[in-house]
């Protein structure tokens, strides 16, 4: 305790590196956690087709595409057994552009989907959409394969889904943009209130 | 393209910016925080000017060749005080400007609004590919632009000597809103740090906090929008924070002069606040002189006073007379020459009519639109109808930013200050006053009845008061912590406190997701589909002009053919976007169709497209309707574009459409 009362670094430089150290020690632990759910078999990666969902607004044709029977087609899948997701890739190819593209998700069973737990994916270099969850548990997901145009039927051909697809090291650590905004503000703002608890303390002595 | 040489101009006009900067700076004494906002503005009027004289092409290269001159002398020659360029202020605008230069690079956002594609984005473009004001540029529009230049000419500096992208124009606006920013900051050093971070989160949170009222479920278009509203509440805000950052120091007060003409000719309803910031100027410099008695200097501040009106009436004249004679030139040639009613006119006949004197019959033919306006706008005020902001309606907006002078004045150590921050008070309450009367006049005499009987728009015209009033009071509290305040702990803990609940109730309403910093690639989906199709469309009719079909169109799809398509042109085609059909087949009117419907018959159709010299029919959308009234003057009966095979048909000389073969996307 000694020790520390003597380190005199300015209460800014310290606020951004327990921030930093803080952020790199919550992604060291969602990357400790995921390796260890994978190694017991709670994180494994699972091959998805379109019969592991429920359609709504789409329909199953004989040859395996899936053709959208109104504007807002749902493929929603509940989560059998509790186990952990955190990725889904989509592989699939459109009759013609599918516009909006987004995976809702619960936490818990019976919770409704909503705007506020939906993710976006990140268009790969092979066409395909990757998803990444937050971490929790997750009880279901709706994936929205498409937003078509009013009056207009997309017929969608479904290739590999896959959940929980392994991923290197590095992508634990990298921060997204939202989480760079957070890491260079709230800092500074726990260095200002900080600076004020000092000062408010010395006053009182 | 790679991604180097799309930004090379961005990283050119950076250096310019930069360069001008550090001149005002190290050779002007402008403090280094305020001389991001000043020299934005002074370009912008520089180029401003030069194309209303029509040089502005060459003119935007002398701009960058004086900017890097005057840059590289200034910070050769006093290189010993290059510490001076490093504030607070100054690192929140280079630092917030470089990270949004490099993100939008990386994400490319497109417009997708309908103003932006009515106005705002497409002029920026006439203007970047025409290298000449998008007043004079060759278009279809019917109607003469006169929409004021200040903000066009900023996003054409970004990316003068470039490519042009809509992310630049983007860039252009949010780096306006940190120079604003930074100037509230000021004269902020860096062992203030505990106030300057709260300020800087408030001053983010700003733009969200007074135009969001619902949890968002759609992307929020703060930072995201080359709409003017925002950036006119901000640039009031800045001009006052500005001024009262050069009142504080020793250096020169006439960086506000530019910075007052920029806000007069941001939009056409920012005259009004540009006078308002300048009598709130004034009247600070003329009523306070501080310590020295009053009398003394009272010419030389009278003199400048009166430079803080001229400077907004001068652009605005100015402007004016420019546009007016464009309005004339274009009614000569064929055009619309119509113009609305002069502002300054409508203000004098509607104050006759609040006072009970006689007014002329347009006047009184709109007297009760005008009373209504006025009643709307007051329930609007009052009630939870009218919420707009976080915190709800503007009787609340009101109580946040009167108690935030409240506080100013409390914390403030000295009898002149206090007295300084009454008067802000007191007159910027006024000048809301004011631009209310100019929201009802405008409602009353200038919109159309169906306009003012929704007070169309009335959210983004009066949160623009509501930003720069809020900001002017946050500028105030910022200044009375930095000298003696007489509650410094307490008021050090209310603004971070603001800065806190701003933040955590931005959180609450805006999630990341649907904010410029985290947005989808899909919210530009649509675009990017337009985009490709008109790509498609221009690669098979090599530059000639379109006639423009789209059934089911309000206009936006319309004015966004003639943004993608330019500098090809796409016609007027008719009435700038709507419906084609038979009078016999006419749509129901309470639909889109019905609204915006033109009968013609087939023989008026084709004397239509013949009269518009167009050579190719673009049919981005054809219904069973077109298909029925019109089908029998394309060759194959409107069977390709059934099929998805074209969106081309070709004019022959006897006027006849046949497909053009090309890749649909």
């Amino acid at each position: 305790m000694s020790r520390l009362r003597k380190i005199k670094a300015p209460i800014p430089l310290l606020c951004y590196g327990v921030c930093l150290i803080g952020f790199l020690a919550v992604c060291l632990w969602h990357f400790a956690g995921d390796s260890l759910a994978r190694a017991n078999g709670r994180l494994a990666e699972a091959q998805m087709t379109a019969g592991d969902f429920v359609l709504a607004g789409l329909e199953q044709q004989a040859d395996g595409t899936l053709v959208t029977l109104d504007g807002d087609p749902q493929m929603i899948w509940e989560n059998p057994d509790g186990r952990a997701v955190r990725t889904l890739r989509v592989e699939a190819s459109y009759s013609d552009e599918p516009r909006e593209v987004c995976l809702y998700y619960t936490n818990r069973a019976g919770e409704d989907f909503s705007q506020d737990k939906r993710v976006f994916p990140q268009k790969q270099a092979d066409g395909s959409y990757r998803y990444t969850l937050p971490y929790g548990a997750i009880a279901s997901l709706r994936l929205d394969p498409c937003s078509p145009d009013m009056n207009k039927s997309i017929a969608i051909t479904l290739g590999a889904v896959t959940m929980n697809e392994p991923a290197g090291a590095g992508s634990y650590f990298v921060p997204s943009w939202y989480q760079c905004f957070c890491l260079i503000l709230y800092p500074g703002l726990a260095a200002a209130a900080l600076s004020l608890a000092r000062q408010a303390w010395k006053k009182r002595r | 393209m790679a991604l180097e040489f799309a930004c090379f101009d961005v990283v050119l006009a950076f250096a310019a910016l930069f360069g001008l900067a550090a001149f005002f700076t190290l050779r002007c004494r402008v403090h280094s925080a305020l001389s991001p906002l000043v020299s934005l503005c002074s370009i912008s009027l520089v180029l401003a000017a030069a194309g209303v004289a029509g040089v502005l092409r060459p003119a935007v290269w002398a701009v960058y060749l004086v900017c890097f001159v005057l840059g590289a002398a200034a910070l050769w020659q006093k290189r010993q005080d290059w510490k001076a360029l490093c504030t607070p202020g100054a690192v929140l605008f280079w630092a917030m400007s470089a990270a949004f230069a490099v993100y939008f690079a990386l994400r490319q956002p497109l417009f997708t609004d309908f103003d932006e594609m009515s106005f705002w984005g497409t002029a920026a473009k006439l203007t970047h590919e025409t290298g000449g004001l998008y007043t004079v540029a060759p278009v279809s529009w019917p109607w003469q632009a006169t929409q004021s230049p200040c903000l066009i000419t900023l996003g054409y500096f970004v990316q003068a000597l470039g490519r042009y992208g809509d992310w630049k124009v983007y860039l252009a606006y949010d780096m306006l809103a940190f120079a604003c920013f930074a100037a509230l900051l000021g004269r902020v050093e860096w062992k203030q740090y505990r106030l300057a971070v709260p300020l800087a989160a408030v001053c983010w949170c700003v733009p969200y906090f007074f135009t969001t009222y619902n949890h968002t479920i759609f992307l929020s278009t703060v930072y995201l929008s080359a709409y003017g509203d925002i950036p006119s509440g901000l640039v009031l805000g800045g001009t006052v924070a500005l001024w009262l950052a050069l009142r504080e120091g020793e250096g020169p007060r006439w960086p506000v002069l530019p910075v007052l003409a920029f806000s007069a000719l941001i939009k056409s309803n920012t005259f009004v606040l540009a006078l308002a910031a300048a009598g709130l100027v004034a009247a600070d410099w003329l009523l306070t002189p501080g310590t020295t008695p009053w009398k003394q200097g009272l010419v030389r501040r009278i003199g400048f006073a009166a430079a803080c009106f001229a400077a907004p009436l001068a652009a605005y004249r100015g402007w004016g007379r420019y546009t007016l004679a464009l309005a004339l030139k274009n009614a000569e040639s064929g055009g619309m020459g119509e113009t609305s009613p002069d502002v300054v006119t409508v203000a004098i006949n509607g104050i006759r009519m609040i006072l009970g004197l006689p007014v002329g019959d347009y006047y009184e033919a709109r007297r009760s639109q005008f009373y209504t306006a006025c009643s709307d706008m007051l329930h609007q005020y009052l009630t939870s109808d009218g919420t707009l902001s976080m915190i709800g309606q503007g009787v609340v907006v009101t109580g946040l930013i009167l108690a935030l002078f409240f506080a100013a004045w409390l914390v403030a150590g000295q009898r002149g200050l206090r007295v300084r921050i009454g008067l802000f008070a007191l007159f910027s309450s006024l000048c809301f006053l004011g631009y209310n009367l100019m929201l009802a006049l405008s409602y009353g005499f200038i919109f159309k009845p169906f306009q003012a009987e929704r007070l169309e728009d009335y959210n983004r015209y009066v949160y623009t008061y509501y930003i720069g009033w809020f900001l002017i009071a946050l500028a105030l509290v910022g200044l009375a912590l930095r000298h003696a305040p007489r509650l410094d702990l307490l008021g050090h803990a209310g603004v971070l406190a603001l800065a806190t609940v701003m933040l955590l109730r931005v959180n609450q309403m805006v999630l990341p997701q649907l904010s410029v910093l985290g947005f989808s690639d899909a919210e530009f989906a649509d675009r990017q589909i337009q985009q490709s199709r008109a790509e498609a469309v221009a690669a098979v009719t090599d530059g000639a002009r379109l006639f423009y079909v789209y059934q089911g169109d309000n206009g936006l799809h319309w004015f966004t053919a003639t943004y993608d398509f330019y500098p090809q042109i796409v016609d007027y085609s008719g009435d700038g976007g709507g419906t084609f059909g038979l009078e016999s087949l006419r749509p129901g009117e309470d639909t889109v169709e019905g609204y915006y419907f033109h009968p013609y018959t087939e023989a008026a159709f084709a004397a239509l497209v013949q009269s518009t010299g167009c050579e190719y029919l673009y049919l981005d959308k054809v219904d069973d309707l077109f298909r029925e009234s019109y089908g029998g003057l394309f060759s194959d009966g409107l069977a390709a574009a059934r099929q998805g095979e074209t969106l081309v048909y070709h004019v022959d000389s006897l006027g006849h459409y046949s497909p053009v073969e090309m890749e649909v996307p």
